[in-house]
């Protein structure tokens, strides 16, 4: 006979089922995962009563609730920040369901891209961009009420106390402009008959000043189009004023007023060039025999019948040949906006971008509006409008290599995700949520007066360093400077070394930092024997015989550092240039294959001298033991050339390029106004005095016999020791330098910035009080940082 | 104690001579990974990589794009845990020859496109023995270039894309393996069959790779890493019959945290001008710019939610958009690589994975545990926009 379940089974079975319900009508904090994708958070203040405090009041004691965007949800989940409980919107189903925001026919509403709180705490807005609409919800009730909108609006604000309150403002890209939305009778009014404030462009992102008088707004730029400016309005007037945000020639704005915009425009020589003036007139309408063969302008069958160039341009540059070379759609100037005139070489061409939303101070005195690539803030002043340049040597973060850089805003090491703005007792702070997983400080003001940098931690002190250099020869990597022979160039060290009488200083690998973190870049420098000097190179050198000048309608020798004495070498040298490689067998270093893109056994003696630069020429004279000048009149059409230093070394870093301090001025070079010997690109070898031997192998640091040539740029010194071996008779002899040669290290900067690490990605960040909130897309977290500290106070889930 | 080692011994040849599971059903997509469509535009290369080793191999499924009919009489049958495909298209356009990355063998497997008969078939020989024809071994090459102490272990290879000479003459394989990080460039001979090339050293895991740009006469290729944060970047020349390559820095994004999980997958946009990679440490799509000279610049990184994996490229009306597959959040997100933002999600079938898109707007995603591909309306100007509009084979 079977028995039942016992009486103490059934009671263990009771209180199983009774402990499970009694959780399940709790919340919980467990630390599991109820966001899928927040993408944005607003924060709303209560008093332990309910009545709403506003954000600019709250305090610790406030009852703080978040309420997070949930963009793969498609609705708002309310957090509270105090004991991180969540509100389940649905008790009926499983889980912690958000507030879902419904359209009229019960919907839910799509692709919800913004969430604020109202300043008084009285009210959440939720933007539903394909939706069109803006939705208020009340945070005590979870009432919503729909506004329809009349675009897909892609961000709102609000307008303060100023001449449109109370209302938000939502940007429409399309028509442009900024439509009113007025709080008092929120819903009431048709979106088709809400007043818009027409613009220009395409509205994307916008930030109000606090008393509401002004708007700042970014536009987007789609492929193809360069709206890279900023927008101010005035509330009440509806007058707009834009500014450059991107390089005059890439800013989608007539700066010189002639009628013609950008690429259009013939002063703009490229989207990098920051200036639309002077116009200069084309090389087939200028009225000179650019190419020197007896013939001006139309009168030159050269010009063809588009008047691209004097120059026989084979084949012809991809922004007159008739095809559509980056795929765009579009073929040749003036129909492909990356095509700056008919003669450009390339119909691509990537510029900076506006990511994410601008960010006004509380004080409404500066705008800050993130940038990419590279990762910076571009910081204006709100009234008069004008672009801040931090980094001038007369401006409040005076920087000599970024200002020599041309580098105006405020320099990040990763892009901006988040963006909040501060008054502080002292100042004004901002902080940019970064794609690194940090939270940085950076300063705006002290005491009234601007400051615009990151701010570093006091008496945290760290050393810029570098990687372990890497040796390569011919682009064939041969091992890092502590696994190479003495046959080839090194900085004199493989070791980390303290620098000898210079107290809390080391030596990387024979690198020394010049105490100017600052000053230094986090990137990779590249020290090349006979480097080819970046830029100068190309497939359209014309040669004129009578001149022994080679010229290039497309480069600025003088604005890329070439100067007399470097050498023009041919590419793709004809056999004629060729010949056999003079180089014992045995000869060290071991180098295998010959020169670049030559076979073995060969070298090519189509070399020359410069004697003279001009912006668009070389003057040239033969070298001893190279082919002729005759050799190269000899040569039909254009030919592919490179300019390399000639016994010297070029020393290029990959976000510094090539120092120096050359510049054109009508049709010669000089220096710079504002040279500086720090400003070089070039180093030199220490070596014997000519005729005299090595004095050791390898040679010792500070060895006598040497003439020591050290190289010192605005970051740091390294001399080049020579290459050599120890010959069979125990001396010590000298091994040739080859040619790219390349020594390369990456700079880590010593700089320890202020900053809460919070790891993902800290978007949507909000002042609260004395804390930052931001929301984790990929962890689905919810961060408060204490912004006086910078210490991540908690992370809820 | 003879009787035990009998035993022993008689078990181990069994093991040695069973093969691996049943026979290869081409009716069925077993473990879909490696998707492609046809440079014609007509049909559409479904991997099935055997992952579970259910199967005495993996497939290659095509299937008409106009009817999305499956063609199981034109199947063929390849090694196991096969991975990424890639179509050559001959002078008309079509696609005339194809291959299979095969982990189980190490060593690229091809087919080619027969389009005599009146419907499409895959030829690669016939070993015989198996209902599904299976590649014979005239259309498999091993990836050169292992380095000389790694030659005997497993290389794993996984990636692989086409490219060409910078001066367009002649095309290439790249295959690149997960477990010796090798990169192979296989040089294509006239009739689209790879013949030996070079190789160069990565590092272990590669996934991933695209071609490039020509960056001063050398073409530029990127290949991404699962296991350590890294896109690698090699330039590729050829000289005559001579193909060299050149190992540069490669890329990695800051980050302060990481989970030992990396790169997945990786695109390039139409003009060459913007790298699209899958990260996964964290969750997210990194947009390089790839500027003139070669620079790189990193313009953002979009976070994204689970386990991103492939991507693809698709023109709209406001530009190119990135498709995205999450693996373990079953779901297609649309980027926006100019506003670095999230347009859409798309919710799909159970671990989607690989991802490609036709010139008609559909987006076809593997989805690997739910044994299907799934066809997502990609055409921003179709009502049916970012909706599930097919199932291959249909539930």
């Amino acid at each position: 006979m079977r028995r039942g379940p016992s009486r103490i089974a059934w009671s263990v079975l009771f209180a199983c089922l009774a402990a499970d319900l009694a959780a399940c009508s709790r919340p919980t904090s467990a630390p599991i995962r109820v966001f899928r994708r927040p993408v944005g958070v607003a924060v709303t203040c209560s008093d332990t009563a309910g009545n709403p405090v506003p954000v600019s009041s709250c305090t610790s004691s406030s009852v703080q609730t978040a309420w997070v965007l949930d963009a793969d949800r498609s609705g708002l989940g309310i957090l509270s920040l105090a004991d991180g409980l969540h509100t389940d919107t649905d008790a009926f189903l499983p889980g912690f369901n958000p507030l879902a925001t419904l359209a009229g026919d019960g919907e839910v509403l799509p692709d919800l891209v913004e969430v604020r709180a109202s300043p008084g705490s009285d009210a959440v807005y939720v933007l539903s961009r394909r939706g069109r609409t803006l939705v208020r919800v009340s945070p005590r009730t979870l009432e919503q009420t729909l506004q329809s909108l009349p675009c897909e609006a892609t961000s709102f604000d609000f307008a303060g106390d100023g001449p449109l309150a109370p209302a938000a403002l939502a940007a429409c890209p399309d028509p442009p402009g900024l439509v009113v939305v007025p709080l008092d009778d929120f819903g009431a009014t048709q979106g088709s008959s809400l007043p818009v404030i027409a613009m220009s462009g395409r509205p994307l992102r916008l930030d109000a000043t606090g008393d509401g008088t002004l708007a700042f707004v970014t536009h987007d730029a789609p492929d193809g189009e360069r709206l890279g400016y900023l927008s101010r309005v005035d509330l009440a007037t509806g007058t707009e004023d834009r500014l450059p945000l991107l390089p005059e020639c890439s800013d989608g704005l007539d700066d010189d007023g002639d009628g013609w915009t950008d690429h259009e425009d013939s002063g703009c020589e490229g989207p990098d060039d920051d200036s639309e003036d002077p116009d200069r007139p084309g090389l087939c309408e200028d009225g000179v025999d650019n190419d020197a063969d007896g013939r001006v302008d139309a009168g030159d069958p050269d010009c063809g019948p588009h008047g691209v160039s004097e120059f026989p341009l084979v084949p012809w540059p991809a922004c007159a040949n008739g095809r559509d070379d980056d795929g765009d759609g579009l073929a040749d100037w003036p129909a492909d906006p990356d095509c700056y005139g008919p003669a450009f070489l390339d119909e691509g061409s990537p510029a900076p971008r506006t990511v994410g939303r601008p960010a006004v101070t509380p004080d409404g005195r500066f705008v800050y509006v993130p940038m990419t690539p590279p990762a910076a803030i571009a910081v204006f002043e709100a009234t008069p409008l004008r672009r801040v340049d931090v980094n001038a040597l007369d401006g409040p973060s005076p920087n000599v290599l970024l200002h020599r850089l041309g580098i105006r805003d405020i320099l990040l090491t990763s892009p901006v995700v988040g963006l909040a703005m501060v008054q502080g007792e002292t100042g004004t702070r901002a902080f940019a949520g970064l794609a690194s997983g940090q939270v940085l400080s950076i300063q705006v003001d002290e005491a009234g007066e601007p400051v615009h940098r990151p701010e570093t931690e006091d008496g945290v002190t760290v050393a810029s360093s570098t990687s372990l250099p890497v040796v390569r020869v011919r682009g064939a990597r041969v091992g890092t400077l502590d696994e190479v022979s003495s046959e080839y160039p090194t900085f004199g060290s493989n070791l980390v070394a303290p620098v000898p009488g210079v107290a809390d200083q080391s030596s990387y690998y024979g690198v020394t930092f010049g105490g100017r973190p600052e000053q230094e870049l986090p990137e990779t420098w590249r020290v090349t024997f006979e480097g080819v000097v970046p830029g100068a190179a190309g497939e359209t050198g014309f040669y004129d015989p009578g001149a022994a000048t080679l010229r290039d309608p497309y480069r600025d020798f003088c604005t890329l550092g070439v100067e007399p004495g470097d050498h023009v070498v041919l590419t793709s040298p004809p056999a004629v240039c060729l010949a056999s490689d003079p180089t014992p067998p045995g000869a060290c270093p071991e180098v295998a294959g010959g020169p670049d893109g030559l076979p073995p056994g060969l070298v090519n003696l189509c070399e020359y001298r410069v004697a003279d630069v001009g912006p668009d020429r070389l003057v040239l004279e033969e070298v001893a033991g190279g082919r002729g000048l005759d050799v190269l009149a000899g040569l039909p059409g254009p030919v592919p050339y490179e300019v390399r230093a000639a016994e010297a070394w070029t020393v290029v870093g990959s976000r510094s390029g090539f120092l120096h301090n050359r510049v054109s001025a009508g049709d010669h070079c000089e220096e710079r106004a504002d040279a500086d010997l720090r400003f070089t690109g070039r180093a030199d070898t220490s070596l014997p005095p000519p005729g005299a031997p090595l004095p050791s192998c390898p040679v010792r640091e500070g060895a006598s016999g040497i003439v020591w040539s050290p190289f010192t740029n605005p970051a740091f010194t390294f001399r080049i020791f020579p290459p050599c071996r120890t010959g069979e008779d125990l001396r010590a002899e000298a091994c040739r330098l080859v040619r790219d040669t390349e020594v390369s290290f990456g700079v880590a900067q010593g700089r320890a910035f202020r900053v809460a690490a919070t790891g993902g990605f800290p978007v949507g960040l909000q002042a609260v009080g004395s804390r930052l909130v931001a929301v984790d897309p990929v962890f689905g977290a919810v961060h408060v940082v204490d912004w006086g500290t910078m210490t991540l106070l908690q992370t809820l889930y | 104690m003879r009787a035990a080692f009998t035993f022993v011994l008689a078990v181990f040849t069994a093991c040695a001579s069973q093969p691996r599971g049943g026979a290869v059903d081409p009716t069925r997509l077993d473990w879909p990974i490696g998707v492609a469509v046809d440079p014609a535009g007509d049909l559409l290369y479904v991997v099935s990589s055997n992952f579970d080793a259910g199967r005495t191999g993996s497939t290659v499924l095509p299937i008409r794009l106009d009817t999305l009919e499956p063609l199981p009489g034109s199947a063929v049958e390849v090694g196991s845990f096969a991975g990424e495909v890639a179509v050559a298209a001959a002078g008309d356009g079509r696609g005339a020859m194809g291959y299979v990355a095969v982990r189980d063998g190490d060593q690229v497997e091809f087919f080619a496109v027969d389009r005599s008969g009146e419907t499409p078939a895959l030829r690669c020989g016939d070993e015989g023995g198996t209902p599904v024809p299976r590649c014979d071994p005239d259309h498999r090459v091993s990836p050169a270039g292992s380095p000389p102490d790694l030659v005997g272990l497993d290389r794993d290879p996984f990636a692989l894309g086409l490219g060409e000479s910078p001066d367009a003459r002649s095309r290439w394989l790249y295959v690149g393996s997960i477990l010796d990080g090798t990169l192979s460039i296989l040089p294509l001979d006239a009739g689209l069959a790879p013949r030996p090339g070079t190789a160069v050293l990565l590092s272990p895991g590669l996934h991933s790779v695209v071609d490039g740009p020509v960056v001063a006469g050398r073409r530029r290729v990127y290949v991404s890493n699962r296991l350590s944060n890294a896109i690698h970047v090699v330039d590729v020349t050829q000289d005559g019959h001579d193909v060299a390559a050149r190992v540069l820095d490669s890329l990695a994004v800051g980050q302060v945290s990481a989970t030992g999980d990396y790169f997945r997958g990786l695109a390039m946009s139409r003009d060459r001008r913007t790298l699209v990679a899958a990260l996964r440490s964290p969750a997210s799509l990194v947009v390089l710019d790839l500027l003139p000279g070669g620079e790189v610049g990193l313009r953002g990184l979009v976070p994204l939610h689970g386990d991103p994996a492939g991507v693809a490229v698709a023109a709209s009306g406001a530009g190119e958009r990135v498709y995205v597959t999450d693996f373990s959040g079953d779901s297609v997100y649309c980027v926006d690589p100019s506003l670095l933002e999230v347009v859409d999600r798309i919710p799909v079938d159970a671990g989607p994975y690989g991802i490609t898109i036709s010139g008609t707007g559909r987006a076809f995603v593997t989805a690997f545990e739910d044994h299907r591909i799934v066809v997502v309306d990609v055409d921003e100007t179709s009502p049916t926009w970012h909706q599930v509009v097919a199932r291959i084979p249909s539930k």
